[in-house]
């Protein structure tokens, strides 16, 4: 049966981008914790942990 | 073995008499599922679709939502009266105690179904008859594994904040599977479809209840214990 | 410094160094579906979704064995970094499941034409999701930190015993409403660089679950050092 390789780019963006975007902002989330982990002393008071 | 399952019926028959003393939890269960059925009643157009096709949806919904909010209030009674303390420093096995929670809930839910179901026949204008027997199984064996995982819930979260949106959080991915097999089989019982086409829904759910009860009463200490 | 801190701050580091590889690694693996694979004729380019949503769901499906298996081993051994493990595997999991979530049906529209279909897997990610999230939501809620670590592990125990009973759920349910027909290419007459690429793409997406984990271990670690029983990690 004849038929048409669907045009469907734009789903693959959108698909594609949202993956990204969902990854790196969890990644930037662990970076910005990750920054304040390293950068506190032994204080008292884990703010930081409560994302 | 005896003794334990004796205990278990005695935590249960105290529960049960705290509950009917003060029957606030109760009382609400069961006024929140008649509401719960009348508002699917005007919720739906009865033009567009047989309350027939719609009926075993409606009557699990409502068994499921009264139950989770029977549950809510099953450990407050608990709580409230700082009993709990007393019987964990008691040398009291830990199953005796689940199994004793589980029946006292047990009773309470299904204290809520055997009012919900004949308001669910008359506003609904069911025909049960033949299939009453079967609906009553079907419930009792949906209802167990509700009940089974809701009695771990009720008994973490009593002590946490947001007590009252946690329970329905953790459980309702847990009711799925009874829902689901509880609903087809009543879906068919009603039809009066032969017991061939519901095994696969009934091992389901018996599955679940067998696996459940078992795991609930292995976790419970990890629950209750420091 | 406690020689705990400096641990938990070396796993922090070690965990941010794997991570960017496995970002970039997962950059690689961009690239290599969209110029390296080829076009498969029936979907078109949707289909190329596909090497980003099989490792997402994947890498749901591993979190969320690892807090299972961590929660079991923690009852059992009481080991409080166990209890911190699977908090960290349950929250990277919410992130893989939401891209399974979200790529999925963005997917399923080009190929079903719907966007939601109660199809297994769609259906088995979104319970994980759920659980996920009421796991998290549960040690959000409890204050103790020998009480969090329990009941955690009794969620993650629990949620681990409920799976197979989704699977055959959804597979009886199924059974009795045909689902509209998956185009997915299969295994065995998947050419060459598809395989390739999708292999890459498990590869590069279970190298970052390894680095977000061991980062988010890293944090976890380094706030129970510092603070009080309060922290809700």
């Amino acid at each position: 049966m004849p038929f048409e390789t669907p045009q469907n780019g734009n789903f693959l963006a959108a698909a594609y981008i949202v993956a990204a975007v969902i990854y790196l902002v969890y990644a930037g989330t662990l970076v910005r914790r990750a920054m304040q982990a390293l950068r506190d002393g032994g204080q008292g008071g884990g703010g930081g942990a409560g994302q | 073995m005896p003794d334990t399952l004796r205990l278990a019926f005695a935590i249960a028959a105290k529960d049960i008499r705290l509950e009917l003393r003060s029957r606030t939890a109760l009382l609400s269960a069961i006024v929140f599922s008649a509401l719960v059925l009348v508002v699917f009643n005007f919720a739906r157009d009865p033009t567009a679709l047989a309350a027939i096709d719609l009926a075993p949806s409606v009557l699990w919904i409502t068994f499921a939502f009264g139950a989770v909010i029977a549950l809510n209030r099953a450990f407050y009674v608990e709580r409230e009266n700082a009993a709990l303390d007393g019987i964990l420093m008691a040398p009291v096995p830990r199953s005796a105690l689940y199994v004793g929670k589980l029946l006292a809930n047990l009773a309470f839910v299904g204290v809520v179904e055997a009012v919900a179901l004949p308001l669910f026949v008359l506003f609904f204008n069911v025909s049960m008859g033949h299939a009453l027997p079967g609906i009553l199984g079907v419930t009792a064996l949906a209802t167990v594994g509700f009940v089974a995982v809701g009695t771990i819930f009720s008994a973490m979260v009593v002590r946490t904040r947001f007590a009252e949106l946690m329970l329905p959080v953790l459980l309702l991915p847990f009711m799925v599977p009874p829902l689901v097999g509880a609903v087809q089989v009543t879906a068919r019982l009603l039809a009066g479809r032969p017991l061939s086409e519901m095994e696969g829904w009934l091992r389901l759910l018996t599955a679940y209840d067998v696996v459940f009860v078992t795991l609930c009463i292995l976790v419970f200490p990890a629950v209750v214990d420091e | 410094m406690t020689p705990d801190l400096s641990a938990a701050r070396r796993t922090i580091r070690g965990g941010l160094a794997l991570m960017t590889l496995g970002l970039l690694a997962a950059a690689g693996v961009y690239i290599l579906a969209l110029y390296y694979t080829p076009i498969e004729a029936r979907q078109g380019l949707a289909q190329k979704i596909f090497y980003v949503h099989a490792p997402a769901a994947w890498g749901a499906l591993v979190a969320f064995s690892v807090v299972g298996l961590a929660s079991i081993l923690y009852l059992w051994l009481h080991d409080e970094r166990l209890d911190l493990f699977a908090a960290s595997s349950a929250e990277v999991g919410v992130a893989f499941s939401m891209v399974m979530l979200t790529t999925g049906p963005i997917w399923g529209k080009t190929v079903w034409g719907t966007w939601w279909t109660w199809d297994a897997r769609l259906t088995l990610t979104l319970f994980l999701f759920f659980l996920f999230v009421a796991y998290l939501a549960l040690r959000a809620a409890v204050p103790d930190r020998g009480e969090r670590a329990r009941f955690s592990a009794v969620v993650g125990i629990m949620g681990l015993v409920l799976v197979p009973f989704i699977h055959l759920s959804v597979y009886l349910f199924r059974t009795l409403h045909p689902q509209p027909v998956l185009l997915k290419p299969s295994a065995p007459s998947m050419p060459p660089e598809m395989l390739r690429t999708l292999l890459s793409g498990m590869g590069a997406f279970t190298l970052l679950y390894l680095g977000f984990v061991m980062v988010r271990y890293g944090i976890a670690c380094a706030a129970n050092v510092r603070g009080g029983s309060s922290n809700a990690v």
